[in-house]
């Protein structure tokens, strides 16, 4: 018996495991991309875009130590003057989301907000992942057909 | 046009916003408050419950 003392939401926000039927769906945490790049706010703009792009990703999370994610490059930054630094360059304070959602509901809102990538982050906001739509609509329709 | 009718509003509940939640976008034509992404990805219940408001 182990009493957490944050809640059930916090348990499932910080990506630990579940049970029940619920717990056997795709979640936004299963499906992101562990390998997105990541980069420093004193990195140099050009350096990460190279790095970024030479591992094939459009965008780039800025990360603290501790993987708090501090910012995001996506492409339009990404495209940026290769001299200034992430911290002039980059997006501050994404949109980020938990772990715990189902990639079905991911799948859908990133399509009507035409998003194509989003950074999943635990409730105390450490990455994740990067969830592509791409993978998240795939993923939701395989589990439609499995219904 | 004026000041107030070019805010972007949550299409859930109406709210002023400056950016669309859910994707940053300033301009984006589905805008969500923070509030309404947080219920809507289950994140929270909303107080008071929709079906009570008014």
């Amino acid at each position: 018996m182990y009493d957490y003392e944050a809640g059930k939401l916090d348990w499932l926000a910080a990506g630990l495991p579940s049970e029940g039927t619920n717990a056997e769906r795709p979640r936004a945490g299963d499906v992101a991309r562990k390998d997105a790049p990541t980069c420093t706010l004193d990195e140099r703009l050009g350096d990460v875009r190279e790095r970024a792009r030479t591992a094939g990703w459009t965008v780039a999370v800025v990360v603290n130590a501790e993987r708090v994610v501090l910012g995001l490059l996506r492409e339009k930054e990404l495209d940026g003057d290769p001299e200034r630094s992430v911290e002039q360059s980059m997006r501050p304070g994404p949109s980020t989301f938990r772990p715990h959602v189902d990639v079905a509901e991911m799948a859908h809102y990133m399509t009507e907000h035409d998003l194509t990538s989003s950074p999943i982050t635990t409730s105390d906001g450490r990455l994740v992942g990067i969830l592509l739509r791409d993978d998240a609509v795939r993923i939701a329709h395989e589990e439609h057909r499995h219904d | 046009m004026t000041d107030t009718e070019q805010r972007l509003r949550c299409e859930d509940c109406d709210c002023e916003i400056e950016c669309c939640e859910f994707c940053d976008a300033e301009d984006c034509a589905k805008a969500m408050c923070y509030g309404c992404v947080a219920v809507l990805l289950s994140h929270s219940v909303p107080h008071p419950p929709r079906a009570e408001r008014k």
